[in-house]
């Protein structure tokens, strides 16, 4: 008497069950297999695209309550009902509590900048400040210290904004946020006024972007280069848009002609003066 | 007449009976009004809409309102259906006529696709009207807006390809009320599956970036065994500022329909072996 015989005799219907079970199965496989020329290139398009949410993702949002919105839907609605959580435990200055919301949000919805630039700035501003009075205020913490609590929150915010550089690679807006961290809290100045270059040379950059390299040139006493820079940048600057500032462009350019002490003719002449 | 016209008439027999059967449920009215509330409802959620634009935000609901109350129509309807014909035996009279058993189950599946049609087509169009009518208000505010904010044939595209998702949820869900004992049974575990096909491409990254051996077997298996459920969220990428292109749509609607048919022939294998 076979093994499968006997497992029928002592659970009827066995033998029917496990010939399904193998049949169905056996079946699944061989389609998987045969639809991986066509869904594979589907799915890395779409994937690429911001569809699906990783592991850590699924994980946050399991520990938020709110997975039953991912399974296909609803990522915006769920990633703003937690937004509001991550702002209500931000003025408690819950700090463990906001930045596990802050990636969840993220994680949920990666599309939106608002969520990115915000948490970053949270995490990188604000979370120092929660945790330097937490550890007795700005009296008492000594300044190695709070240079120290800076830097954590830095690098946990750049951490967080390279994550969102690779779902908006090309986004000049990220790449500005993450100067001004470079700037503001590292104090890191060359490689702020690196950055805001590669910032005003993305499409789409706000004319500013270029105008804080020069300065940021300026400061860290590369005056030639600013000149450069600027020199290059002025012809490019529309006439008719307010925010491209043309006339501030070329007072700083004169400004550093002084500095730098060039001779009337050595010195820029605009191509309608 | 030949067998295959004979057979499509008993087919197309079975397929509206069960579509007349399924509409007439308060079932399919509740969760249509459900949708429809939910997507009227937009105005008043919009008020929570931190990150995406509003018409983002507005399509995002919509696509959420399709996939969530698809699903359950799609699941539940399929298996009461089927367990009815089972429990109150008339399976057995209709069977007992020259009508094969793949014939009942592509039949079933068939009355069951086109009600969840019918589901989809009113909810897509419910979402385009609200999206039309705040697409105007916009433009009305804004000239500077641009000429047309909303692509409404990648929504109905997107919409489509979720309806093909729906069919082989619906193969699925017989398949497993084809050899379940209870309606209860085949629901949850119906359920279950949706959610194991949503978060399938989890499984294939576990097995991409190694681990321990007994995890990438288990990732592999669940990798093999199920579709990927996500592949069919087009709607992400249309209110992404990125519609797919029609190459994509037609890929992800050939995978649906050859997963379709394969559940609709293990079903029907499956059920040919059933005692009723």
């Amino acid at each position: 008497m076979s093994a499968a015989a006997q497992a029928d005799g002592l659970f009827p219907g066995f033998r029917e069950r496990f010939t399904i079970a193998t049949v169905t199965l056996a079946a699944l496989v061989a389609t998987n297999l045969a639809l991986r020329p066509l869904e594979g290139p589907a799915w890395e398009e779409v994937r690429a695209r911001g569809a699906g949410i990783d592991a850590p993702g699924i994980e946050s949002a399991v520990g938020q309550g709110v997975v039953a919105g991912l399974l296909g839907g609803f990522r915006a609605l769920a990633a703003d009902f937690l937004w509001m959580k991550v702002n209500s435990d931000w003025e408690d200055m819950n700090l463990p509590a906001t930045e596990t919301a802050i990636r969840a949000v993220t994680a949920i919805d990666p599309r939106p900048l608002y969520f990115w630039i915000n948490g970053a700035r949270m995490i990188a501003y604000d979370m120092p400040n929660w945790r330097i009075e937490r550890g007795g205020g700005f009296d008492v913490v000594p300044l190695s210290v709070r240079t120290r609590v800076d830097e954590e929150q830095a690098r946990i915010a750049l951490d967080m904004l390279a994550d969102a550089r690779q779902v908006h690679p090309d986004n000049p807006a990220l790449v500005i946020e993450v100067a001004n961290i470079y700037l503001r809290r590292l104090h890191d100045t060359t490689t702020a006024a690196e950055l805001y270059r590669q910032a005003a040379e993305l499409p789409g950059a706000p004319f500013y972007a270029a105008r804080i390299h020069a300065e940021l040139l300026r400061n860290l006493g590369r005056r030639e280069e600013a000149h450069q820079w600027l020199l290059r940048l002025h012809p490019t600057l529309p006439r008719d848009v307010p925010e491209a500032m043309p006339e501030v462009v070329l007072a700083r350019i004169r400004e550093i002609e002084d500095e730098l002490g060039l001779p009337v003719e050595s010195r820029y002449q605009p191509a309608n003066q | 007449m030949s067998a295959v016209a004979s057979s499509l008439s008993r087919v197309g027999t079975i397929a509206g009976n069960t579509f007349l059967e399924a509409v007439r449920q308060r079932f399919f009215i509740a969760l249509l009004v459900l949708a429809a509330g939910l997507l009227a409802s937009t105005e008043f959620l919009s008020e929570f809409n931190f990150g995406a634009s509003e018409i983002k935000f507005i399509a995002d609901i919509g696509f959420g309102a399709l996939v969530l109350f698809g699903s359950v129509l799609t699941i539940t309807v399929t298996a009461q259906l089927f367990f009815a014909e089972i429990e109150s035996r008339t399976a057995l009279t209709l069977l007992a006529k020259p009508v094969r058993r793949g014939e009942f189950i592509v039949g079933k599946f068939l009355g069951v696709w086109i009600v969840v049609l019918i589901f989809c087509a009113i909810v897509t169009a419910l979402l385009c009207t609200v999206l039309a009518i705040r697409e105007s208000e916009i433009l009305a505010a804004d000239p500077d807006a641009g000429e047309a904010l909303v692509s409404y044939g990648h929504i109905i595209a997107a919409a489509a390809v979720q309806w093909v998702k729906f069919g082989v949820l619906g193969a699925i869900t017989l398949l497993l009320g084809s050899f379940s004992n209870t309606n209860l049974f085949s629901v949850a575990t119906a359920f279950l599956v949706l959610v194991i096909c949503h978060l399938q491409y989890l499984a294939r990254d576990v097995w991409e970036r190694g681990g321990s051996v007994v995890a990438r077997i288990g990732a592999a298996l669940l990798g093999l065994v199920f579709p990927n459920f996500q592949l069919f969220n087009l709607g992400d990428l249309v209110t992404s500022g990125e519609p797919p292109g029609a190459s994509l749509i037609v890929r992800v609607t050939l995978y649906g329909i050859a997963y379709i048919a394969v559940f609709l022939a293990l079903a029907s294998f499956s059920f040919r072996r059933r005692e009723i």
